[in-house]
């Protein structure tokens, strides 16, 4: 069977398994979130140091951003299957939120496509240093599976369709 | 909403298996429109994850689905749809059918097998299902405008729609293809108590060709998967559908079923629970199961309490000949054990017969033995409630791991009320992965003239996480005991005119109907008091 053309990479699902193994390993992660959060900027500069130009001096508010998005990635991802034709607001929708978030990081930010695999190395370190043994195998695939989706979903931000208003406020 | 639309892109920038991910993460309904230099091919329907729909020119279903993603397609739209008025069987999840892996592997379960019943039916009971027959029934031409390219799987045309989509379904959700849509006819017979509208109006009316499109395409339209007819006849002979429905026969004519008739979704099993005993259980197991049941829901009420106190309740302890006890331990079939009721959608799993159990049967893990009973009942309920015995320990334990949820009962009395303290840690012991939702919790017994009874239900109010307690609460009440004298539930103890007590019921049956999203959601259509 042929794939056409230009099909791309294909994530594979994201299980239950993933699931549970994303949502117990962040809540370790909640404890030592400034950390991780220290940890991913270090690495992120370390990796890319002409980065660090893009971010404002004091990066308190950048890390707690940070880490509110990821919280809130986290809690979209841990709803039970069978709520599956609940209705979500806008701005609980983890698509619909990325997708915006992914926007202003092309407009806003001019952060290209290239930008998206360091900061996924960053990530994967952060947690790995910062959870330790509770970092297993079946963590990292978990966790990078969410991110290359998030990353997909943010690279499509370029074309998005700027709505009337919608923002991301948590 | 001002702008329904997402976004918006070239395929040569953006690749459409990306775009796909992308909108797998979200949970609203998404549809993404696909076009080429003609116009708008085709559209695929998707929500939180899975493909619902797709059409593409006269395809539709998976049919359609690969051909939009084989052929050369120029730009996308990702807009957001309205909540259509009926659901039907999800085709899939969109990373599984998008997979390239997983699709040489569908390709082979889907060839049309020819012992698979098509439009045949083998009971007059899917008269509805019939209506919808013919339309997928019949091959449908290749379009030389789309077509796929070589290579792209056989055998996913014409009269295999239907099996193929139940068979995608089974390889993704848990209950078989078989089994979810013998639920599926079996429930299109029932006698519908609400009007149909068409998907197609549904579809049709959202989907509008881009501006960009040079010559104007024709509306498509959207025909609903038929439900796969039933291998085995359904339970209970149904009365012929509404003629209303066949004047429109080219497009789904199922009735607005309860979301679980839907293959690929699973009947909720509710657990009716709480740590002390006396506190209700039983009674509310009993007249929630038949408020659910007049609400049109299929219900299965399972006496899970090896004491058997709803048969003591509706005073018919020497009629079971065998319960749920014997079925799990394979001394009698499920058949000869589950009761039909004064009402279709009311069926009754006693816990014994007349003989007791062994005691050391109780010794055994029983909860593999529960979660096949509980999967057997689902292929033909909406919903299943289990009246459990005092305690988290015990019987009850294994019935809380084989659960989906978990109903808490908690009485309106002090001892009772510390007590329940236990409900949620121990619900925290269980294993991960085999611990029920809690659905709520309803406070039962409330004496508003006694003080104490009156300081639990502010107690809860302030203690319970918000989203538990259930809106109805039931009060003590002498309508009770002359029900249970009399052997009959409270909604039966005089048909014509029951008690008001009664009636709160049916409000907590709409609340856990809600709760567990058990009708098919569709737009809510407010009409003005004043006329």
């Amino acid at each position: 069977m042929t794939v056409p053309r230009s099909w791309g990479t294909v994530v594979s699902m994201i299980t239950e398994a993933h699931k549970r193994a994303i949502v117990s390993s962040w809540r370790l992660v909640g404890p030592i979130s400034d950390t991780a959060a220290d940890l991913f900027y270090k690495r992120l500069f370390e990796l890319k140091p002409e980065y660090r130009r893009l971010f404002p001096d004091d990066m308190a508010s950048q890390k707690a951003k940070l880490m509110r998005m990821l919280s809130f990635v986290v809690k979209s991802l841990d709803f039970p299957d069978s709520a599956w034709l609940q209705n979500v607001p806008d701005d609980n929708d983890l698509f619909l939120v990325i997708v915006a978030l992914g926007r202003r990081h092309v407009e806003l930010y001019r952060v290209a496509d290239e930008a998206y695999a360091p900061v996924g190395e960053a990530l994967t370190w952060a947690l790995d240093y910062g959870l330790g043994e509770a970092f297993t195998d079946e963590v990292r695939t978990a966790w990078s599976q969410v991110y290359a989706l998030l990353a997909t979903t943010m690279k499509l931000g370029s074309a998005s369709v700027r709505p009337a208003d919608r923002s991301f406020q948590h | 909403m001002t702008e329904p639309d997402i976004l918006r892109g070239y395929l040569a920038e953006h690749q459409l298996s990306h775009v796909l991910q992308a909108v797998s993460i979200g949970r609203q309904y998404v549809a993404v429109e696909l076009s080429d230099a003609r116009g708008a091919r085709g559209t695929i329907y998707t929500k939180s994850g899975r493909v619902l729909a797709a059409e593409a020119e006269e395809r539709s279903g998976l049919d359609a689905l690969y051909a939009l993603l084989d052929a050369p397609m120029e730009t996308f739209r990702v807009y957001r749809m309205p909540t259509p008025s009926e659901v039907v069987q999800p085709l899939g999840l969109i990373l599984d059918l998008i997979d390239p892996r997983r699709r040489s592997a569908v390709a082979q379960s889907t060839r049309p097998t020819t012992s698979r019943p098509t439009s045949s039916v083998s009971s007059g009971s899917a008269t509805a299902v019939e209506a919808t027959a013919p339309s997928t029934s019949a091959p449908r031409p290749t379009t030389t405008t789309l077509t796929p390219r070589a290579g792209s799987p056989p055998g996913v045309v014409g009269p295999s729609v239907a099996p193929t989509a139940a068979a995608v379904s089974s390889s993704v959700a848990a209950p078989s293809a078989s089994a979810s849509s013998a639920a599926a006819a079996s429930s299109a017979s029932r006698p519908a108590a609400t009007v149909t509208r068409p998907p197609a109006a549904a579809y049709a009316a959202v989907h509008t060709p881009t501006p960009r499109t040079p010559t104007p395409t024709p509306t498509p339209t959207y025909t609903a998967q038929a439900p796969a007819p039933p291998i085995s006849a359904p339970q209970s002979p149904a009365p012929p559908a509404p003629p209303a429905h066949t004047a429109r026969t080219t497009t789904s004519t199922t009735t607005r079923a309860p979301l679980t008739s839907v293959p690929g979704r699973v009947a909720p099993v509710v657990a009716v629970a709480s740590p002390k005993g006396g506190v209700g259980k039983t009674t509310i197991a009993l007249n929630l199961a038949l408020s659910l049941a007049r609400q049109g829901h299929r219900t299965v009420l399972v006496d899970g309490d090896p004491n058997g106190d709803v048969m003591s309740m509706i005073d018919a302890r020497d009629r079971p000949r065998g319960g749920a006890y014997d079925v799990l331990l394979g001394r009698a079939p499920l058949s000869e054990c589950l009761l039909r009721t004064a009402l279709d959608e009311l069926s009754i799993l006693p816990a014994i017969g007349q003989e007791l159990p062994d005691a050391d049967i109780f010794m055994n893990d029983l909860r593999p033995a529960w979660s096949s009973l509980f999967e057997a009942l689902r292929r033909q309920a909406d919903v299943i409630i289990v009246d459990t015995a005092a305690g988290h320990f015990g019987t009850t334990h294994f019935q809380l791991r084989a659960a989906s949820h978990v109903l808490g009962v908690l009485q309106a009395e002090s001892v009772a009320h510390r007590s329940f303290e236990v409900f949620g840690r121990a619900l925290g012991a269980l294993p991960e992965g085999e611990r029920p939702q809690v659905l709520g919790v309803v406070l039962n017994m409330l004496q508003t003239a006694e003080g104490g009874s009156v300081e639990v239900l502010r107690r809860a109010c302030s203690d319970l996480p918000p989203s538990w307690l259930f809106d109805v609460t039931i009060p003590r009440h002498p309508a009770f005991l002359h029900a249970s004298s009399d052997g009959v539930p409270l909604g039966l103890v005089d048909e014509r005119n029951p008690p008001a007590v009664a009636w709160l019921f049916d409000g907590l049956a709409s609340e856990v109907a809600e709760r567990l999203a058990l009708h098919a959601p569709r737009e809510r259509r407010p009409r003005r008091l004043l006329l």
